[in-house]
Order: structure tokens, then C-alpha cells, then sequence
């Protein structure tokens, strides 16, 4: 466990952004206004699958009001083997492009066929129904297997079998000596629906295409240079001639990482001679962005009697949607991760269906695999009479643990997390009744690192303006600033935290991936020991010495000393500004451990599950400021909670979406919640200075089969497919 | 010599070898000896979507990653995240 001592980290100050949202002058996309701004509107296919016959937008360019009309044929040509470059995830622009504007054929329901800008949105909506679309229906497919059987509609030509885009396999040991050595064998098919990551603000993007040749953006996103460089892939022209503002962002959880309207404004507004803005409704953000995959998992585990893991095998077969990048990769590389087995068979299929192109979300891939494994071993720990957590204590990874697609663990706090929730009160108190259950379940995220930048002016007041470009989510411009105070031995409230546009800082990656507070966390760590360094060759200045010490925020030599105001203030007259910078491009990541204790009472009348309560636990490294550890804990039980018992895209048989409504797509809110419990753990990360590990996701892998394993022990029998709502429960 | 281990679903194309042996002083050099050996070998190594782990953790610097006679280097699924 951690125990290093700081000043600043491990404390709760509150949020530097905190007064502008709570009193509404934090500026959001939609809040923008643009001299002679123009509004943008989208014409999406009514059609799963069809060929675009006729598209016709005469009338719609002629309609009073409008000032531009735009559809794919206005891009520039796409070489069908160009990759964009999204950090660690890569697209082909081809698909890229053809997401956000369709070409010959229409995928899902819902995709973009033609834009229009026009003086006000209501002009706009008017002239997007003047454009005319003879489409061909087709037939479509909605589910992997559908999509891989024989004979299934194909979507796309060339891809590497039918709808099966790629196919990822993992093998270590000898499986079918594994499962001979094993007493229990459970074999069991899980699936999952279609889920939005369910951010409240929609997808908003204007744009202004200068006259100079220069085009600014504004818009939602979780990287303002992955916004960027994929606008600049699709319109062909230099990342330099884009300049990418973010705006506050109203959630994202991976969904706003990909581009939508961005290139559309832009398109329009060089047509329209005028700034465009446009903003997603409601229905079009769930049948228009990104998803995260429905999926089919079978998992084979096989255990001697002494409660050890012989043998693993999964088969994944996970939705991508319309183009290919289903996150089965991750699933695949998650689904055993959490264990240390010899003998493993892993195979992975990355299927395109007729839905819309699946995107990250909070662990992509890996809650549909934890479904399956730990629901397994939750009932191999019931048939071999052992404890569920002591079983996984068993088995559990540690550092040097070998996963089964290659790499060894560096340290992770596995053991420390299962012990933790062994430990808990919550876990050693009885349940309240008849027809409650309890259970428990953990998960893995890798984290990542990517390019951040950062900079630190130091101001004469003993004050620090740290300029950075990581969008926040989540709290990151504290966790940040709270990292530069501690190096300087100031207050975190001294450090003036500012995210600034892509022309404004140096290269840094998505808020994604949980890498912000490690990543950028570095950067500004790095920035922090510049400004001292520079800092003690001003104090040996004044001094007229050569040594000088910096300790928790005092520069000495000898019997001279200074505060970091004292020194500050000193600037001017000795040199002027210092202005501390670094860039990085971390390796150490280091991943997270998440597990999950739920408690569920169900109606046995009408199959409505309460949740009675719920203790979230979390291998967080080293806790930066421990309010917003617990809250990313909280946020992502929440959502996880939300996929298990309610959330699905109701699709009919024509790839329609029925509920695309907060209405009618049932997330979860705070009457639905308990109080979510939260156990931090830190075994710190041997790659961060302060032993930093991202929050932002493994939280969210433990929830679907903790729900899952506490239904059974509810009502007596598995359930095999989330969501395991009323409906399913009822109909046992 | 250090150790490439080969992703599964490119063994067949090596007759089912799991690992093999390399040497040089930088992934790219390692990929250059067993182009030699393998012609062919390294287009299905360096694709999108496939990140490179050296000793157990990724590295920022791909085929210019340094590598010691016992590293041991995978190509992995590359991770994003949400």
C-alpha cells in the first residue's frame, strides 16, 4: 500500500471549474454564438441497409433561407487504404469518411446521407425534407451470428470473411490437457445488447472555413487533436491548416472521440462562406454515433478440486456495427486477464452488422467478456462449495503473471482488490430478506499512456497559470494541478489551470483510455521540476551561490531562504518570466483492477429488481484527489448497472431503433441507486512519479455479472443475456 | 538473442512457430533479421490496430524500441479506451 506523505495530493480541494458550472457560465458547444452563424442540419437514412438510387438536393439548395448543401460526393476522394491515426486505435478513412457522409449505400438506419445549412435550424429542417433519396432496400442483419451464418447480406466487399472483418486468436499452454486435469468444467454463451454510453450532451460542432484557407472548430470532444487530424484526413488538407477549440464537454465515456459533424461544418461553411453550427437531437445521437457493441460470448472454464484454474476458453463474437472496429481485441485480451492460468484458447470475431458504427466505451470490450468469465466461476465457486471471492483469490493475477496475448504483468493490485472486498462490511453483512441476492465479480483495464503537453508560467504572486489540452471529464484539471502544486509546494488552488486549443499547446492525446492524470499528470509533473529547476538558478542568482535546496516549497542555501512566492515575486529583477514546459510519451500505464459487491432484491410479482447496495472497489495506484476517484468509481457502477438490468437498443426487424429516447432507453437514475460505497485500493504504479493509475474504466467491467451472479442468487436461476430486465425475468 | 513471439493467427504462416529467435539492438533490427529468414514475415507484424510490447510494456517508439539479447517482444491488439 501507499505511503509516501504529500502536501497537496490525497486531498479533496474543490474543483477549479467548479463556480462556472454550477452557476451556468461554463460554455458549452451549444452555447456558442458566431457573428453571421449559420445552422446545420442532417438527413439521415430511414433504411438498415439500402443502395442510394437517386440523391436529388435541388430543391433544397433553391429553398429561401439555405446557403449550402452538402453531401459525400462533395469530399475529396478517399484512397480506400489511407489509416487515420486515433492514438492507439486506427481507422481506414474510407470508413471514416463513409460514417459520416454515405457513398453508393446507406448501413444502418439512421446514417447521414446529406447536410444542409441554412439561416436558423428551422429552415434547415425544412430543407433537409426537400431533399430527395431513392434508396433499394436490402436486406439487413442485426446480430453477429446473424451476420456470420452462411448466405448473411453482406455489407461491404473485401473484407476478410463476409461481414467478419478481422479475427483475433490468443493461445498459451495445452488446452485439452488443462481440461483433463480439471474436477469442474462450466461451459456457458452469454450475450449483450447495444448500449450508448449515455453522455447528456449531444454531439455539437461549428465551424468556420476563413477565407485564408484556415478552418476552426469548435466543438464536443474528448481530444481536440484527434478532432483535428481526423477532420484534416477527411477533408484533405494539412493538420496545420485546422485549429480545434474544445469546448466543455457534457460527458463522453469514449463516445466522443470519433468525428461526426465536424467535417460536415466544416464542408458547409467553406460552401456557405459563414461559420455553421450544428447539434445533434437526441435520436440523432443514438442512431448516428458511435455505440458500443452488442455481443456473443462463450466461455469454458475448467477448475481442479482445489480451486485452481486449469483451463480458459473463450469465443467472442462482438458487433461492430457498420464498419469494422468492434473492440474485440480488448475483449479478448480482458476476458482471462484477471487470472493467472497456463492453458488458454482465445478466439475473437469483429462482425459488421446493419447498426451504427460501434465506438469506445468506458473498457470497450471487456464488460461483454467479464460477463461470461465471471458469471462462470461464480457458478464452478457454488459447485465446488468455495467462497466466489476465494476462488478468485486463488487464481488471481499478480506481477509477473503471464497474460494469454504475451506480455507479464508489471505490479497490479489484483490480490489487494479481491482482499479488500473479502474484507468489507459490506461483504461480511447479511442480506435483508427473502428474494435478495448478492453478487460479486472483478474486472481489468489496461490504461494507456499517449503524447501530453504542458505548461507553467510562474505569475509574481506566487501563483502558476498551467495552460494544458486534455478535455475535462472528469475532474482533470485539479488532478492535474494538484500534481504541479505538489512538486512546487504550493496550494492546488495557486495553480490556475487552463485547456487551450490545438494551435495553443503541444500534442496531447485523448481523455481516453484513463490516461489524463497519468499522462498529462507527467506532463505537468515534468513541467513543474522545470519551473524548480529554473527556480533555484534565479534564488542562486539573488544569492550569489551555486547551491541551492527546494524542499515542500522553500528554495534555501545556507541561511538564505524564500518561499515560492518570495521567489516569484523576485522574477522580474532577476531574468524575468520563467516558464516551465515538457512533453511526453509515457510507457507505464499501469492497469487497474475493479471489483463490485451488489446486493439486489426482486419482485417475484413483476420481476422489478432494487438495488439494495452496492461497494465499488478500485485499485487507483495512488489516489490524486480522492473525491473524483470515487466518483469515476461511482459513475461507472452506475452505468455498468444500467447495462446489466435496463439498457438496450430496441431494434425492430427492419434495424429501426424504438426507443431512442431518454424516455424510453432506461438509464439508470439517482432514485434507482443506493448510495454507492467505494473502496479505494493503492498499490501504486511503478510507472508515475506518484504511482498514478487511470479510474476512468475498469469500473465498469464488474458490474454486468456481479448483477448477473446477485439475480441468481435472487431468484434461483441464470439469466445469459443482458439486459436482465423485468420482461426477461418474468418470462424464466 | 532476443525473443519475438509470433501472434497466433500468423503461426500458420510459419508452420506453426510460436517464437522465435532474433538479433539486433532495436525492434526494427530484429524485424530485419527475421525478414532475411522470413521474407514476407513482417507485414503481418507491423499492421494498424497492433501496438508493440517490449519487455512487458508498450512502447511509444515502435520499431526504434531498444532491446536487450533476453528482451522478449510481442505484437499486441492496441488499446484506446473510453
Amino acid at each position: 500500500m501507499s505511503v509516501t506523505t504529500y502536501n497537496v495530493i490525497g486531498t479533496r480541494p474543490i474543483r477549479h471549474d467548479g463556480a462556472d458550472k454550477v452557476t451556468g457560465r461554463a460554455l458549452y458547444g451549444a452555447d456558442l454564438q458566431l457573428a453571421r452563424m449559420v445552422h446545420g442540419a442532417v438527413l439521415r437514412s430511414p433504411h438498415a441497409h439500402a443502395r442510394i438510387l437517386r440523391l436529388d438536393t435541388t430543391k433544397a439548395a433553391a429553398h429561401p433561407g439555405v446557403f449550402a448543401v452538402v453531401t459525400a460526393a462533395d469530399f475529396p476522394p478517399a484512397p480506400t487504404d489511407k489509416i487515420v491515426d486515433f492514438g492507439e486505435g486506427d481507422t481506414l478513412l474510407s470508413s471514416l469518411r463513409g460514417n459520416i457522409l454515405a457513398s453508393g449505400k446507406v448501413l444502418y438506419s439512421g446514417h447521414a446521407v446529406a447536410a444542409v445549412a441554412a439561416v436558423n435550424a428551422h429552415v434547415a429542417a425544412e430543407a433537409v425534407a426537400l431533399i430527395e433519396v431513392d434508396y433499394e432496400p436490402l436486406p439487413c442483419v442485426l446480430t453477429a451470428p446473424a451476420a456470420m451464418a452462411p448466405g448473411a447480406p453482406l455489407l461491404h466487399e473485401g473484407l476478410a470473411n463476409g461481414n467478419v472483418a478481422e479475427y483475433v486468436r490468443h493461445e498459451i499452454g495445452d488446452l485439452a490437457a488443462g481440461f483433463a486435469a480439471a474436477t469442474v468444467i462450466v461451459e456457458r454463451e452469454l450475450n449483450t445488447a447495444t448500449v450508448h454510453q449515455g453522455y447528456i450532451e449531444p454531439q455539437n460542432a461549428t465551424a468556420f472555413w476563413s477565407s485564408d484557407g484556415r478552418v476552426h472548430i469548435w466543438c464536443s470532444t474528448q481530444g481536440s487533436f484527434v478532432a483535428r487530424d481526423a477532420s484534416a484526413a477527411v477533408l484533405d488538407i494539412p493538420v496545420s491548416q485546422v485549429r480545434v477549440t474544445p469546448m466543455e464537454i457534457g460527458g463522453g465515456f469514449g463516445g466522443k472521440i470519433n468525428v461526426y459533424l465536424e467535417p460536415v461544418a466544416a464542408l458547409l461553411s467553406k460552401k456557405a462562406g459563414r461559420p455553421v453550427k450544428m447539434v445533434m437531437s437526441r435520436r440523432d445521437v443514438f442512431t448516428g454515433t458511435g455505440p458500443t457493441p452488442g455481443s456473443r460470448v462463450r466461455v469454458k472454464i475448467g477448475v481442479d478440486a482445489a480451486g485452481k484454474i486449469t483451463a480458459a476458453q473463450a469465443w467472442l463474437a462482438y458487433e461492430a456495427g457498420a464498419y469494422p472496429g468492434a473492440m474485440v481485441g480488448p475483449g479478448a485480451m480482458t476476458v482471462f486477464a484477471c487470472y493467472d492460468i497456463e492453458n488458454v484458447l482465445i478466439e475473437g470475431f469483429d462482425v459488421v452488422v446493419n447498426k451504427p458504427s460501434t465506438a469506445a466505451y468506458r473498457a470497450p470490450g471487456a464488460p461483454n467478456s467479464a460477463l461470461a468469465t465471471e458469471t462462470v466461476l461464480d457458478e464452478i465457486a457454488e459447485k465446488l462449495g468455495i467462497d466466489p471471492l476465494e476462488l478468485r483469490l486463488r487464481n488471481a493475477a499478480k506481477e509477473g503473471t503471464r497474460r494469454a496475448d504475451g506480455p507479464r504483468y508489471k505490479r497490479i493490485g489484483c490480490v489487494e482488490v479481491i482482499e479488500a472486498m473479502k474484507a468489507s462490511a459490506h461483504y461480511n453483512a447479511p442480506l435483508p430478506g427473502p428474494h435478495c441476492g448478492r453478487g460479486v465479480a472483478i474486472g481489468y483495464w489496461f490504461n494507456i499512456g499517449l503524447p501530453s503537453s504542458a505548461t507553467l508560467s510562474v505569475n509574481a504572486d506566487g501563483t502558476v497559470n498551467l495552460i494544458e489540452g486534455s478535455t475535462d471529464i472528469g475532474g482533470s484539471r485539479t488532478s492535474l494541478s494538484m500534481q504541479g502544486a505538489e512538486v512546487l509546494g504550493i496550494r492546488a488552488e495557486d495553480v490556475h489551470p487552463t485547456i487551450v486549443d490545438t494551435d495553443s499547446v503541444g500534442y496531447t492525446g485523448v481523455t481516453g483510455g484513463s490516461r489524463t492524470t497519468f499522462a498529462t499528470g507527467l506532463a505537468v509533473y515534468e513541467a513543474a521540476q522545470d519551473v524548480v529547476t529554473q527556480m533555484k538558478a534565479r534564488a542562486a542568482t539573488l544569492w550569489g551561490t551555486k547551491e541551492v535546496e527546494f524542499s515542500n516549497g522553500t528554495f534555501s542555501s545556507g541561511s538564505n531562504s524564500f518561499s515560492f512566492a518570495q521567489l516569484a515575486a523576485q522574477l522580474g529583477a532577476t531574468g524575468g518570466p520563467v516558464v516551465g514546459s515538457a512533453a511526453v510519451n509515457p510507457r507505464g500505464a499501469g492497469g487497474s483492477i475493479a471489483g463490485l459487491i451488489i446486493d439486489l432484491k426482486v419482485d417475484p410479482e413483476t420481476g422489478k429488481t432494487d438495488v439494495l447496495r452496492v461497494t465499488s472497489v478500485q485499485d487507483a495506484g495512488k489516489a490524486i484527489h480522492p473525491a473524483y476517484v470515487e466518483g469515476q468509481m461511482q459513475g461507472g457502477t452506475a452505468q455498468g448497472i444500467g447495462w446489466a438490468l435496463n439498457e438496450e437498443y430496441f431494434m425492430d426487424g427492419s434495424g429501426d431503433m424504438r426507443n431512442s429516447s431518454y424516455l424510453d432507453y432506461r438509464m439508470p437514475t439517482a432514485l434507482d441507486l443506493p448510495m454507492i460505497e467505494t473502496i479505494i485500493v493503492e498499490v501504486p504504479n511503478p510507472g508515475h512519479p506518484f504511482g498514478v493509475r487511470g479510474v476512468g474504466e475498469a469500473n465498469i467491467v464488474p458490474p454486468l455479472p456481479a448483477v448477473a451472479n446477485a439475480l441468481y442468487r435472487a431468484i434461483g436461476r441464470r439469466l445469459h443475456s443482458v439486459p436482465m430486465n423485468p420482461a426477461t425475468i418474468l418470462n424464466l | 538473442m532476443a525473443t519475438v513471439f509470433i501472434p497466433t493467427v500468423v503461426r500458420p504462416r510459419l508452420g506453426g512457430l510460436a517464437q522465435l529467435e532474433a538479433s539486433g539492438t532495436t525492434v526494427g533490427e530484429l524485424l530485419i533479421d527475421l525478414e532475411a529468414r522470413y521474407p514476407g514475415l513482417s507485414q503481418f507484424l507491423l499492421r494498424p490496430n497492433l501496438a508493440i510490447s517490449v519487455d512487458d510494456e508498450v512502447t511509444p517508439l515502435g520499431v526504434l524500441e531498444p532491446v536487450r539479447p533476453d528482451s522478449e517482444v510481442h505484437f499486441i491488439a492496441a488499446i484506446s479506451g473510453g
